[in-house]
């Protein structure tokens, strides 16, 4: 049954990221990575990390897909719609892709890294939020709080940025 | 794992209902395509340019989204083991929470969020 559920969000992964490549339209391809996103989700949830998964669905799926949709609307149409499948320096990205891949490949099969019970051990009946609740709030107190000037700094960044084009413009 | 049986059956009845609408739909609508339908509605008259008009507003208020849904992520672990971490934890939240409020404060007074 487990075996099952997972080949099936597998699959999904694998079909969405490819397809997220693959796809000519831009649109396209951000539809096909949210489908990869939510199916990932999946997976966490599988590796007993809810919490995790919550992050993907709401953070990756909710807000940047969103934010990539955005981008492509303020984008040209001319630009998004050109015919060709890759850029030139594709050769590249599949050197890359494959050497980090076949790293991880080699790793885990020379040091036999079993990852399904990966997250089980920091689990608290099936959930590890209130795990990661608890390092969060108390270990790591001082870098949850430089979060937040992250986000501030990021946020005065965004805004600084556009309306010093618009006062321009005005 | 068994306690996610209801969120794997949800997922897949919405998945199968999806494409049994949307297959539906691409089956029996009539497709008579031709050049005006897919053009850009200008009121009517024949569009000048190709065009995209579509205002950097969208995209601040994206952007304030975004960071505002990553704070509301960390909301939730906090929320689950509220108990266990006391005053403390409530304080550390609302240190959290007032930091990040000084920026939703800029975005306010600087008129960020308006629509002129």
């Amino acid at each position: 049954m487990t075996q099952i559920v997972f080949f099936i969000l597998s699959l999904g992964t694998i079909i969405g990221a490819l397809g997220t490549i693959l796809c000519k339209n831009a649109y396209y391809s951000a539809m096909w990575m949210i489908s990869a996103f939510v199916s990932l989700a999946g997976l966490f949830v599988m590796l007993n990390a809810p919490f995790v998964a919550m992050l993907q669905i709401i953070v990756y799926a909710g807000a940047i897909a969103i934010l990539i949709l955005f981008v492509m609307m303020l984008m040209d149409r001319r630009v998004l719609n050109n015919k060709q499948r890759f850029n030139p320096q594709y050769f590249w990205g599949i050197i890359l892709g494959v050497g980090l891949f076949s790293d991880l490949a080699v790793l885990a099969f020379k040091f036999r890294i079993n990852i399904s019970n990966a997250g089980k051990s920091l689990t608290l009946h099936g959930s590890n939020t209130k795990m990661v609740g608890d390092v969060l709030f108390k270990h790591y107190l001082f870098p949850f709080e430089i979060i937040a000037i992250i986000l501030l700094i990021a946020l005065i960044g965004a805004i600084v940025l556009t309306k010093k084009d618009e006062e321009e413009a005005r | 794992m068994l306690e996610w049986l209801t969120a794997g059956v949800t997922v897949f009845i919405t998945v199968i209902l999806f494409a049994v609408i949307l297959g539906l739909a691409l089956y029996l609508s009539p497709k008579r395509d031709y050049f005006v339908k897919s053009q850009v509605y200008e009121c009517g008259i024949f569009p000048v340019a190709e065009i995209s008009n579509f205002n950097i507003r969208f995209f601040i208020i994206a952007i304030i989204f975004t960071l505002f849904d990553i704070e509301a992520v960390f909301l939730y672990p906090w929320a689950v083991d509220f108990k266990g971490l006391g005053m403390l934890g409530v304080i550390e939240m609302f240190l959290f929470l007032f930091l990040v409020f000084v920026g939703w404060i800029y975005a306010y007074k600087k008129g960020a969020l308006e629509w002129q």
